[in-house]
């Protein structure tokens, strides 16, 4: 007998379904807030004059790139907990997770967008009598901005997909209530293509607002 | 309270990991394979003249872009198994899936690549009397090809990563033999540490090796 697909549970929990995506917006925030904060501070010091700085940054950036997330977050979540004794609240440890992998990518976002600003503009800078930080708060910064809002707005397309996998560790956001819901009611074709639809439509909407910002950006 | 480390385990039971570094390299061949096959096809579909042919190809690249890959792994194995009347085997699921998705990215790689070639390349071989289909299997897609190999070798590394979330419906390729003797010996830390050391093996060998590839395509 063939498989009528039925969405009237998929209707009916339409509202616990777009509930949960406070939970997924909230990771999908955080991790670029404090993604873009460690990873600016790690292609700081992958521009370092020290040595020993520029490597430590290329492994940190290296080694966060070459993970898959399952991995990181599981290992965070159960086996850090275990070795250390402790116990980490799901958010938390998910945010810590995400945002640290996310630093490594952002990082190399940052370094090229800073390295995209001529020398010629640095050494004006100094020329002028603007110490280093100076030069870069007032000089570097602000141009480098323009350059990285595109490839950030890729990284918070990524970051939304990728807080679907957090639903591993019991939080509530869109996948794990679509897991629960089509697991309690017999439905998952439909509650997966609801799920991916939602999923796919947050990336629409957010590529289209970063093509708003960068249409604006071109005018400032 | 102290934890005591206990790498023996991981040692003794390192067998097991040799298989599943093995499904892993074979889970993510296969479906790379296939995601080319699929990539090639829906670019040309994508720059095909044929209204027909171009918005369909668009919409299967915009949706499998946007949607998590972690949702696609479910909705193949347990809602498309049920649409269908299906029994997936787990490697099958998540070669569809995996394919699915990484067809679409290859997608625009092809078609970013293809348009790269210059139209004079075309022009000329229409002038030398090949046909549309002619030139474009003869003379664009070799030069496409060399152009996209750094990408496709980018998207390698990526799909190797995200071979670990097929763990979830149970192929026992390297996260998912991980998770099952950490369970077993209660040793989480030491065998997701394992777990990511192999992941970063595998994508280091690959980065370095897709670098060199870089460097060769380049001068020659």
């Amino acid at each position: 007998m063939p498989y009528v697909p039925d969405f009237g549970p998929v209707l009916r929990m339409w509202d616990t379904l777009l509930l949960s995506l406070r939970y997924t917006l909230l990771l999908a925030v955080l991790t670029i807030v404090f993604g873009c904060i460690i990873g600016l501070f790690i292609a700081l010091l992958r521009l370092s004059k020290v040595r020993v700085l520029r490597f430590l940054a290329a492994l940190y950036i290296n080694f966060f790139r070459g993970i898959p997330q399952i991995v990181y977050l599981v290992w965070l979540y159960f086996g850090l907990a275990m070795a250390f004794g402790t116990r980490f609240q799901p958010i938390p440890a998910a945010v810590i997770c995400l945002s640290s992998q996310y630093a490594g990518y952002l990082a190399e976002i940052f370094r090229s967008g800073i390295e995209a600003i001529g020398r010629g503009q640095t050494e004006a800078a100094v020329a002028m009598g603007l110490t280093t930080a100076q030069t870069f708060r007032f000089i570097v910064f602000p141009q480098a901005l323009r350059i990285v809002i595109p490839p950030i707005g890729n990284m918070w397309v990524g970051a939304i997909k990728d807080s679907s996998l957090v639903s591993l560790l019991g939080v509530m956001e869109l996948m794990r209530t679509a897991q629960v819901q089509a697991t309690n009611t017999w439905r998952p074709f439909e509650f997966y293509t609801a799920t991916a639809i939602i999923y796919v439509s947050l990336v629409w909407l957010s590529s289209k607002g970063i093509a708003l910002v960068e249409r604006r950006m071109q005018h400032a | 309270m102290g934890y005591e480390f206990d790498w023996k385990v991981v040692l003794d039971n390192m067998d097991e990991f040799v298989l599943a570094v093995r499904m892993t390299l074979v889970l993510s061949t296969v479906a790379m394979l296939a995601a080319l096959a699929l990539g090639l096809i829906f670019a040309l579909m994508r720059l095909s003249k044929s209204r027909l042919l171009r918005m369909p190809a668009g919409a299967y690249i915009n949706f499998f872009q946007g949607a998590p890959q972690f949702v696609l792994i479910f909705w193949v194995y347990y809602g498309l198994a049920m649409l269908l009347g299906v029994n997936f085997r787990p490697f099958t699921a998540g070669v569809i899936s995996l394919s699915a998705q990484y067809g679409g990215f290859l997608a625009e790689i092809f078609r970013s690549g293809i348009q790269a070639i210059d139209r004079g390349q075309r022009e000329a071989a229409t002038a030398m009397g090949l046909t549309a289909g002619q030139s474009t299997r003869y003379i664009i897609l070799p030069q496409a090809i060399r152009i996209v190999l750094p990408s496709i070798g980018n998207n390698w590394i990526g799909m190797i990563k995200d071979s670990s979330l097929v763990s979830v419906i149970g192929l026992m390729e390297i996260m998912r033999t991980a998770y099952l003797n950490a369970n077993d010996y209660f040793r989480p830390f030491e065998f997701y540490t394992l777990a990511a050391l192999l992941y970063i093996g595998l994508t280091f060998v690959f980065y370095y090796g897709n670098q060199a590839l870089e460097r060769k395509l380049k001068v020659g």
